[in-house]
């Protein structure tokens, strides 16, 4: 499923939603999640889960192929955690592949 | 920053006319409900712009209870995985 199908998706099933208006809610929702992720604020959404921003020090690497020492810097990264619906739903997925 | 945050962030949009909280509120559960649904049967969700939900089989494996060190077993399950798009921390 892509961004163009949700589109398609909310403006079948939502009253009075044009595809245009779709696309302008949805760019407007991962505007909206990225702005908070990018302040460092975690994103919650019940049933559905929680993106973190976790934090990477700086720290000394090497590069496999030379061996030669390189800093890297300090960096953030998401890591997303399902929430407990969206878990249990999954379990669906199992019992069905099983 | 939650639900609400965002609901405000669509209302505060200069192109909004007429939609209010409660049916901003109301697409957004179904657009989760949409990504949830469609991980639900196995199939990855592409946002672009924002990352990807991917859909991963973990195998059965030993595991333990932490606290008692008792073994446990893990049963085969899926999990879901996102990956954020390139474009996500760079402002």
């Amino acid at each position: 499923m892509t961004r163009d199908d949700l589109i398609r998706r909310i403006a079948e099933e939502m009253p009075g939603i044009s595809i245009p208006e779709a696309r302008r809610l949805i760019l407007l929702f991962v505007e909206g999640m990225k702005k908070g992720l990018n302040e460092a604020e975690n994103l919650e959404f019940r049933r559905f889960g929680v993106f973190e921003v976790h934090h990477r020090k700086a720290r000394t690497a090497r590069n496999p192929r030379t061996g030669a020492s390189v800093q890297v810097g300090s960096r953030r990264s998401l890591v997303f955690r399902q929430g407990k619906v969206l878990k249990a739903r999954m379990k669906n997925l199992t019992k069905r592949t099983i | 920053m939650k639900r609400s945050d965002i609901v405000r962030h669509v209302l505060e949009d200069g192109e909004n006319q007429e939609l209010t909280a409660r049916s901003v509120g109301k697409i957004f559960d179904f657009f989760l409900e949409e990504i949830a649904s469609s991980l639900e049967r196995g199939e990855d969700v592409k946002i672009s712009g924002f990352g990807t939900f991917i859909v991963r089989k973990i195998k059965a494996r030993p595991g333990r209870n932490p606290r008692t060190g008792e073994p446990v077993p893990i049963p085969e399950h899926h999990t879901v995985l996102f990956h954020p798009s390139r474009s996500f921390f760079k402002k």
